[in-house]
Parts: C-alpha cells; sequence; structure tokens
C-alpha cells in the first residue's frame, strides 16, 4: 500500500511536469505509469487497501485534456448519490485547465481511479484494472472503451463498463440494443461527430472561408465514413467551400502540415478525425495561432485555449448521467438492467478574442445563437 | 359430608377486569372510529394533493404543447421572399424555434405535394430542396385534413421518446411544417409534480406507453404501463375523475395511491403516485398516538380500578375473616367495618345474627345436653332389659333342655317297658292290652318327636347346635329319608319317587341334621298327601348351589301361610285338622338349613300341592353358629 501511494505521488508529480508538448516524454513517463502499477499490484495480489470501499476506474485517452465529463461525474456520485468524495480532490484531479495523468480519489465509501493515457497504454490500463478487481470501469470516448471492452472480454464475470460519450454504442458493437444492453457495458452517448453541421456553422461564422485545412489521420478507422459525409456537407452549403484535405497522425505531422502552408494558402483549420481532435485540438491551436488562421473543435474548452467556435455535445450532462449508471452498478445492478441513455444535448461556443485577433468579423446572428461566448 | 370447597378468585381481581375492560373498550372504540375518520381525511386530503400535482403537470404539459403549437403557428406562415429567399428566410425562422424551443429537434418544410423543402435541426447542416416525399406519412396527411397533427411517442434510434408534431401552413402555400419533437424535457415537468418523499410522478401516451418516469431506465427500455390497474381504468374513462384517487399497484406490484389528470390535447395521462405505506404515514402516527393513550387510559384504569377494588374488598374481607372465625366456632368475633354505607349495614347486621347464633348454641348446648342425659339413662334402661330378656331366654332355653331331658328319661322308660310288654317278653297280653299298648308306644313315641323338637330348636336359638360338617352324599341322604317314609307311605296309597340329577353327589354339610331336614319335609309331604296322590323328591345343582325339592300333591298351602308356617308352633288348618305334626318341624328344619348357609321356602297353591325347597350352598359353613 504505501508502495502504490509513492507511485501515485511521483505519477501525480510527473503529471503536472508533463504538459501541453511533451510527447514523448508523456508516453514514457505513462509507460512507467502502468508498469509501476502493474508491480505495484502484483506485489500486492491486486487487493486494495481499503477491501471493503469499491473502486471505479476511470480511463481516458486524451494526452492534452480532461473530459469536463469526469468531473460532473465525482461530483454527482459525491452530491446526488450520497458516495461522499473529498471536495479539494475532485476538483484538482477533474481539473479540466491542468492535465491530469493519474489521480486517485479515496472517500469513505467508494475509491475513484482516474487515469488519463496515452493511446498506447489503454489496453494495458485496461488490463490493470481488470487485474485490480476493480468493481466498475468508466471508459471516456471510443479508445479506452474499446480497451475496456477487449480488456473484459471472456472473463466469466466480467467487470461492468460505463461508457460516456462514444461515437455510436450500436456501431461499435458495444451494445446491440440501446434499451437492453446484452454486454457488460452501457452507458451515455451524445451527439455523434457533427462535423458537417461543423462545418455549416464554420462557413456562417467565418464570411471569408473558402478554402478549409482539413486534418485527418489515416490510422483512425472512423475517418473514412466522417470525410465522405465531411465531402457531401460541404458540397451542400451554400457557399461552396474549397477542402484543402491533408493526413497526419502525430504531432510531428501536425507540425510538418502547419509548416507547409503558404500565407492566404487557407482559410482556415478543421480537426476531422477523433483521433487528432482527442489527442492534438491543444497543439493544433497553438499552430493554427501562429499561422494566423482560426480552428474549430468540439469542446467549448478548447474555445476557451483559442479555438474559434465548437460545436458538440455537451460533456457535463453526460458526466452527470453516467454517476446514476456506476451508482446502480455499484448497487449491485447489472448492466442489462440500465438500458443506455443518449443525451443529445450540444452547445455552440464562440471565442471573439480569437476572431477579433483574425480579423474575423462574426455575423451577430451567430453571437445571439451561441451558448457561450468568451472575449 | 361437605360439598368439596370451590375455588375462589379474588374479587378485587374481577372488579379491575371489568373496569380495564370498560375503560379498554371505550377507548379503543373511540380511538378506532378517530383513526377511521382520520384515514379518510388523509385520503381526500392526498387525493387533493395528488390531483392538484396531476393536475398542475397536466396543464404545465399542455401550456408547453400550445406554446409549442403557437411557435409551429409563428413559422407556418407564408414568407415575404419568394423561392430560394424565401427558403433562407425561412432557415432562420427555423433556426430561431430550434433555439427556443427545448423540445424541437428538427423542423421540416414540406410543400403542398407533401415533399421536402427545407429540414433544420441541431446536429445535422440545413438540408434544401431535397424533394423526400412525405405526402403519405401521417404528419403531412393529418396536418392537411386536422390542420394539426399530435402523433403518438415513438424511440428515436430505440432509446429516447419522441414524437412528431405537424401544421397545416393554409393558403396559399399549403405547406405543412413537420417537428420532431424530444420528449426528454418533459421529465422535468412531471417530475415537479411529485408527492412526499417517496411519490411521484409519470406520464403515459394514450395507449399506456410510458412518456417520463423517475426511473428514466423504465422510460428507455419502453416500458407499457397499459397493464397497471389505475393506468387501464384512467385509459378507458373519458373524464377525468373529480376527487377521488384510487388505490393502483406500480410495476413492482406496491400498493399506490394514485390520481391522475388527462393532457389535453394529447391524450396523454399524468399520475402522481404515493406508496399507501408512506401516503399513510400520518395514519400510522395516529395509531400510534392512540395506542399510547390506550395504554395510558389502561395503567390509570388499573391503578384507579385496583384502589377503588382494594377499598370495597377490604370490608368484605373482614367479613369473610370474621364468617370464617364464627364457622370454626369463635362466636364472639365482631366485625369492625367504619364505613356507613351497605357494607357496614351488613355488618352490623352479621354482628347481630351472630350474637343471636351465639345465644341460641349456647341454649342449644343445654337442651343437648339434657337430651343426652336422658338418652343415656335410657340406653342403660335398654341395657339392663335387654340383659334381662337375655337372662329370660336363656333360663327358658335351659328349662326347656332340662325339662326336655327330665321328659325324656321317663319317656324312654315309658317306650321300653312299652315294646317289652308288646314283645310279649315278659308274658302274653290280650289284644286288647296290645292295641293299648301300641296306643301307648304311638303316643308315647310322638311325644318323644315332640320332645326332640323342643330340644333341638331351644339348642339351635340358645346358640348350643354345633355343625359337624363333611362330605356326605346327598344322594344316599336323600334315599334314606325315601326309605324311611315308603312304609307309610305305601300304607297310605302314597307313591313317593326320587329323582336326582346325575351332577348331584357329594356335599359338605352336617349329614344327621340335612338328614333330619330331609325327613321332616318327606314326612310332612306323605302326612298331608291323600292316598293316590304322589311325592317326588328331586335334587340338582343351580348356581352353584344344590337345590332339593319335596312336591307333593297334597291340599297345598294358602299364600298368607307360606312364611307363617316357618314359625314355631305355627300349623295349617289342614295339620291342626288332621292332627299331624308339632308345628315344629319345619321352623327347625328352617334354622337348620340357615345354619348351613342356605334358604328354605314352599312354593303352593291351594288345592294344587306343596313343593317345599331348601338349598344348599356347595361349600358349607365351617361353622353353624
Amino acid at each position: 500500500m504505501v508502495r502504490r501511494m509513492d507511485i501515485t505521488g511521483r505519477m501525480r508529480k510527473l503529471g503536472s511536469v508533463v504538459a501541453g508538448e511533451g510527447r514523448v516524454a508523456l508516453a514514457l513517463c505513462s509507460a512507467v505509469l502502468i508498469s509501476l502499477s502493474l508491480t505495484a499490484c502484483s506485489g500486492s495480489n491486486g487487493s486494495s487497501a481499503a477491501e471493503d470501499v469499491p473502486r471505479v476506474g476511470l480511463m481516458h485517452v486524451g494526452t492534452d485534456h480532461t473530459p469536463s465529463s469526469f468531473g460532473s461525474l465525482a461530483r454527482e456520485l459525491d452530491t446526488k448519490y450520497g458516495w461522499k468524495l473529498p471536495e479539494a480532490e475532485v476538483d484538482r484531479c477533474a481539473d479540466t485547465k491542468v492535465l491530469v495523468k493519474s489521480c486517485d480519489i479515496r472517500g469513505p465509501k467508494v475509491e475513484l481511479l482516474w487515469r488519463n493515457l496515452d493511446p498506447a497504454t489503454a489496453d494495458t490500463q485496461a488490463s490493470v484494472f481488470v487485474r485490480q478487481g476493480v468493481d466498475v470501469i468508466v471508459a471516456f470516448e471510443d479508445k479506452s472503451i474499446s480497451a475496456a471492452q477487449k480488456a473484459t472480454a471472456g472473463m466469466p464475470n466480467p467487470t461492468p463498463i460505463v461508457f460516456l460519450h462514444p461515437s455510436d454504442p450500436v456501431r461499435q458493437g458495444l451494445t446491440d440494443s440501446l434499451s437492453r444492453p446484452d454486454r457488460n457495458l452501457t452507458g451515455v452517448f451524445g451527439a455523434r461527430d457533427v462535423v458537417a453541421k461543423q462545418l455549416e456553422l464554420y462557413e456562417l461564422l467565418v464570411p471569408t472561408l473558402h478554402t478549409v485545412l482539413t486534418l485527418v489521420d489515416p490510422t483512425d478507422t472512423r475517418t473514412a465514413s466522417l470525410l465522405a459525409e465531411y465531402k457531401a456537407a460541404a458540397a451542400a452549403l451554400q457557399r461552396p467551400v474549397q477542402l484543402r484535405i491533408r493526413q497526419a497522425t502525430s504531432a510531428g505531422d501536425l507540425r510538418r502540415v502547419f509548416r507547409s502552408l503558404k500565407p492566404g494558402q487557407v482559410d482556415g483549420a478543421f480537426l476531422l478525425s477523433p483521433s487528432l481532435r482527442l489527442n492534438h485540438t491543444a497543439l493544433t491551436i497553438q499552430l493554427a495561432r501562429k499561422a494566423g488562421i482560426p480552428v474549430q473543435a468540439h469542446r467549448k474548452e478548447w474555445v476557451e485555449q483559442g479555438a474559434l467556435f465548437s460545436y458538440g455535445s455537451d460533456l457535463a450532462p453526460i458526466g452527470r448521467e453516467g454517476a446514476r449508471y456506476v451508482d446502480s452498478l455499484l448497487r449491485g445492478k447489472s448492466p442489462a438492467d440500465l438500458p443506455v441513455r443518449e443525451i443529445p444535448t450540444v452547445e455552440f461556443a464562440i471565442n471573439l478574442a480569437t476572431a477579433n485577433r483574425l480579423g474575423i468579423k462574426v455575423p451577430q446572428g451567430m453571437i445571439i445563437r451561441a451558448d457561450e461566448v468568451y472575449r | 359430608m361437605d360439598a368439596p370447597a370451590r375455588p375462589h378468585r379474588r374479587l378485587i381481581w374481577k372488579y379491575t377486569a371489568v373496569v380495564v375492560t370498560l375503560v379498554a373498550a371505550a377507548t379503543i372504540s373511540v380511538g378506532l372510529t378517530e383513526l377511521y375518520f382520520t384515514s379518510q381525511d388523509i385520503k381526500r386530503a392526498l387525493t387533493r394533493v395528488e390531483k392538484d400535482k396531476a393536475s398542475s403537470a397536466a396543464s404545465s404539459i399542455r401550456q408547453e404543447t400550445q406554446a409549442l403549437i403557437r411557435e409551429l403557428e409563428s413559422v407556418a406562415q407564408p414568407t415575404v421572399g419568394k423561392g430560394q429567399a424565401g427558403l433562407e428566410e425561412r432557415v432562420e425562422d427555423f433556426q430561431r424555434v430550434l433555439e427556443r424551443e427545448p423540445l424541437v429537434s428538427s423542423l421540416t418544410y414540406l410543400d403542398a405535394t407533401g415533399k421536402e423543402q427545407l429540414r433544420s435541426s441541431l446536429l445535422e447542416p440545413v438540408r434544401r430542396n431535397s424533394g423526400i416525399d412525405y405526402s403519405e406519412r401521417p404528419a403531412f396527411v393529418r396536418a392537411r385534413t386536422d390542420k394539426q397533427y399530435l402523433g403518438p411517442v415513438h424511440f428515436v434510434r430505440g432509446s429516447q421518446p419522441h414524437m412528431t408534431a405537424s401544421l397545416s401552413e393554409g393558403a396559399p402555400g399549403n405547406g405543412v411544417i413537420v417537428a420532431d419533437l424530444d420528449l426528454s424535457p418533459v421529465r422535468e415537468i412531471v417530475e415537479r409534480a411529485r408527492v412526499g418523499s417517496t411519490g411521484y410522478a409519470y406520464a403515459v401516451d394514450d395507449r399506456g406507453q410510458l412518456v417520463t418516469h423517475p426511473d428514466i431506465n423504465l422510460v428507455l427500455r419502453h416500458t407499457s404501463f397499459a397493464e397497471l390497474p389505475q393506468v387501464q381504468a384512467a385509459l378507458r374513462s373519458n373524464a377525468d375523475p373529480l376527487d377521488t384517487a384510487r388505490v393502483g399497484r406500480d410495476e413492482n406490484g406496491t400498493k399506490v395511491l394514485s390520481a391522475y389528470k388527462t393532457v389535453e390535447p394529447l391524450g396523454w395521462r399524468v399520475f402522481v403516485e404515493e406508496p399507501l405505506s408512506e401516503a399513510y404515514a400520518p395514519l400510522r402516527a395516529a395509531i400510534w398516538r392512540t395506542a399510547l393513550l390506550l395504554v395510558v387510559f389502561l395503567l390509570l384504569a388499573v391503578a384507579t380500578s385496583v384502589y377503588l377494588a382494594r377499598r370495597l374488598v377490604r370490608p368484605i374481607e373482614s367479613i369473610q375473616v370474621a364468617a370464617a372465625k364464627i364457622g370454626s366456632g369463635e362466636l364472639d368475633q365482631r366485625i369492625v367495618v367504619s364505613s356507613n354505607d351497605e357494607l357496614g349495614a351488613l355488618a352490623d347486621e352479621f354482628n347481630r345474627m351472630a350474637a343471636q347464633l351465639r345465644e341460641s348454641y349456647a341454649g342449644l348446648e343445654l337442651k343437648v345436653e339434657e337430651r343426652t342425659r336422658e338418652l343415656a339413662t335410657a340406653l342403660s334402661e335398654l341395657d339392663e332389659k335387654s340383659r334381662e330378656l337375655e337372662a329370660a331366654s336363656q333360663h327358658k332355653s335351659d328349662f326347656l333342655a332340662n325339662m326336655s331331658h327330665e321328659l325324656r328319661t321317663p319317656l324312654n322308660a315309658i317306650i321300653g317297658f312299652s315294646q317289652v310288654l308288646r314283645e310279649e317278653i315278659v308274658g302274653g297280653v290280650n289284644e286288647k292290652q296290645a292295641e293299648y299298648l301300641e296306643d301307648i308306644l304311638s303316643s308315647a313315641n310322638h311325644l318323644l318327636s315332640l320332645i326332640n323338637d323342643v330340644l333341638d330348636l331351644s339348642k339351635v336359638e340358645a346358640g348350643q347346635v354345633e355343625l359337624e360338617i363333611a362330605p356326605f352324599s346327598l344322594r344316599e341322604a336323600l334315599e334314606r329319608g325315601v326309605l324311611m317314609v315308603r312304609e307309610r307311605a305305601m300304607r297310605d296309597g302314597v307313591e313317593v319317587a326320587l329323582v336326582t340329577n346325575p351332577d348331584v353327589d357329594l356335599v359338605v354339610g352336617d349329614e344327621r341334621r340335612v338328614r333330619q331336614v330331609i325327613f321332616n319335609l318327606l314326612s310332612n309331604a306323605v302326612k298331608f298327601t291323600p292316598a293316590g296322590g304322589a311325592v317326588d323328591v328331586s335334587a340338582e345343582q343351580v348356581d352353584g348351589e344344590v337345590r332339593v325339592a319335596v312336591t307333593d300333591t297334597g291340599p297345598g298351602l294358602a299364600a298368607e301361610d307360606h312364611e307363617r308356617i316357618f314359625d314355631e308352633f305355627q300349623q295349617t288348618k289342614t295339620g291342626i285338622e288332621l292332627r299331624e305334626g308339632t308345628g315344629l318341624g319345619l321352623a327347625l328344619s328352617k334354622r337348620l338349613v340357615e345354619l348351613h348357609g342356605g334358604r328354605i321356602w314352599v312354593d303352593s297353591e291351594l288345592g294344587r300341592g306343596s313343593t317345599f325347597v331348601f338349598t344348599l350352598p356347595l361349600e358349607a359353613r365351617r361353622n353353624g353358629r
């Protein structure tokens, strides 16, 4: 136990050191974290100090952000469902402005093990959760959901998984029926990737938008379908735009793409593939800022950090609803008793400061239409 | 003999039980009445609250629906611009509605032919001039015919409840506005209608399909509540009940108090329910209060009744104790009861009675003493007389014995010498002398027999007869008896017959005395049977004794003589007339039979002969006394 605490403390330090760009260092740290956790677990036979306190393993693949749904889930567990979590710890671990890679929130009734992961370590972390015998796994976004599903497959009594904001639970094979989940997974999903709607709004927001740098990750399985939808939307726009599609998988790829841009070549950037959105939004915002072009985002948190606008699921209610699932599972319900819920609420946020800096005159109607405006 | 004492219960507990029972009955009946009316009040109040809440929720949904319809009406207007400009104008209108109305997730404009001209939604880009055909869909058809259409609840992608609403634009465009409504926000409206801490509210559509419920899982699982009794009744009813709630059941079968309100124009029903256990929680409190009051009243009743009963019972106990002492002879007891009520009067009366009893008892004792003295004197005199009588009887017996002895000695001489003379041992006698000698001998024998009988009888009476008990053959005794009388019988022309049962032979008794009885009975029978008659002797074993019967065909006996002839010196009229017998034979026979432990009697009727019967036990008495 002492060893685990030391490791956790060390990892917190590591987590605070690595921020923003330390991509390699981050991966290295994650690997160290996982291996140390594994060692700790094998040393203690996977037992927890407080054997009678249930544990929830929460995992998210995202090297540059913490989803707001984590914080809302933890707070809802505490306030609405009475699982009593230390408020300061929740605030610290779920801070969306600071990347916290690993954080354990220990309450008297439940323990939350938060892991924010590099894509390469998702599978390992899911296995660690399984070996630790956590009572519930909460997986955020597609990559971690897929890892958790893989790790629990074949278990005689698979660990229940709550998935939050997957792209499409049925198409991803998480369940065959939303109303009657038939595996060990259930959860909440929001609006699907609304790339077409984002492009429409982009055009309305930036009257001078003629050419859009579209960044796609060829290794992301969702890229092809999203690109087709995106292209169809571009073609259907009232004011057609040209798409300059560039492939990128890593941060280096992105830097290379932006370096290759000539001034005035594109009027805005668009992150299309989910893998890029989840791991490189912060970097893209920086690169776009340097290039003097706007970039869209899928979460309002990125707008606050400089993206021109975002249009996507409101994660907070999804996290709150996720707490209901965690509570039910901790109280002994089966995933089959908990139908999957859709919360299709979307949020539209605009950063007028970014617009002003880039000389974009945002139509008044769009400002009125926005749910959140950063000035 | 005294009757056994009955167990007594203490009066104090009887009084206490009566008082407690009365108090409990009164308290319980008042409590139950109160509880009944309280429960009715609670039910009425809850019904009112639930009904109000349901009405409020239904009203809110209705207002939301009306507001929504107004919004749709605002966009179901001809546009100012024509063609593409008109379409863009409508795009803005649709966007405005999408922003304002959280229920609306998409809006579609259909032209007069049912072809899609415009579709605007929150998640997808605006779609223009797609031409998708809606002309067969109810949203278009019903809106055209009814101006307005509110569709049934359906589940988009199998999860969230949605509904379609459409509105006809009217002339000149004759288009139709179709709105897809996400019903999730309705949940908040209905949730507000919940009552109490465990109460809840939900809404079902006109088929009983759940639209919203606090347990979102039920909605997401597309649960139908059409089978719940309260929902069934509500769906059957055309009008909402006024102020009545009914007891229904929730999806788990728990009983609930349920009220509902129909949402017009959707046809939904908003139900507000509360588990009966919670609805009647105030009633439980009332029950506890009543129970507490009951306990308090009972305790008071017990205490009061014990106190009163003690006051009432104590004088009675004093009377009881005094009565017990008087009963045991302490007649100078006095009861001290200070109360001046009926119990005091009773004590006084009791004291007076005890005094009178004491006086009566004293007089009675004197009288008893006097009578006892008199009785003792009488007993002493009686004893004296008895002794005198006994002595006299003894004297009589002694006299009879002595006299018999004295009489028999000369009589034996007379008989002996008469026989000597008749036998002509000392010389011959003439015929006349022989006749006289025969008379002397006959008379002397008769006299000897009489004396012997008197002697035997006196011995029996004096208790001087000792039976010599030994087994002997009764058959032989009977045969010898018959032999002894046969000569005379033949002489008198009487036939004598003996019939004995083979099982009768040895009996135990004094053979000589039994023979004496047999001879006595046989000689009587022969004596009183006229010529040509018959005497039958029989013996048999009946019921453990031997029964000997001597039957003759003589003159018979009158009924009044049946007992009398067994007394001393008693003869029948025939006997007296015939100058036969001494009147002692049967008396002696009776004594002898009874000495053996047997009985003797006669069965006879005048003119029909007689049967003398005596019995002997098979085991004769050892001691004839």
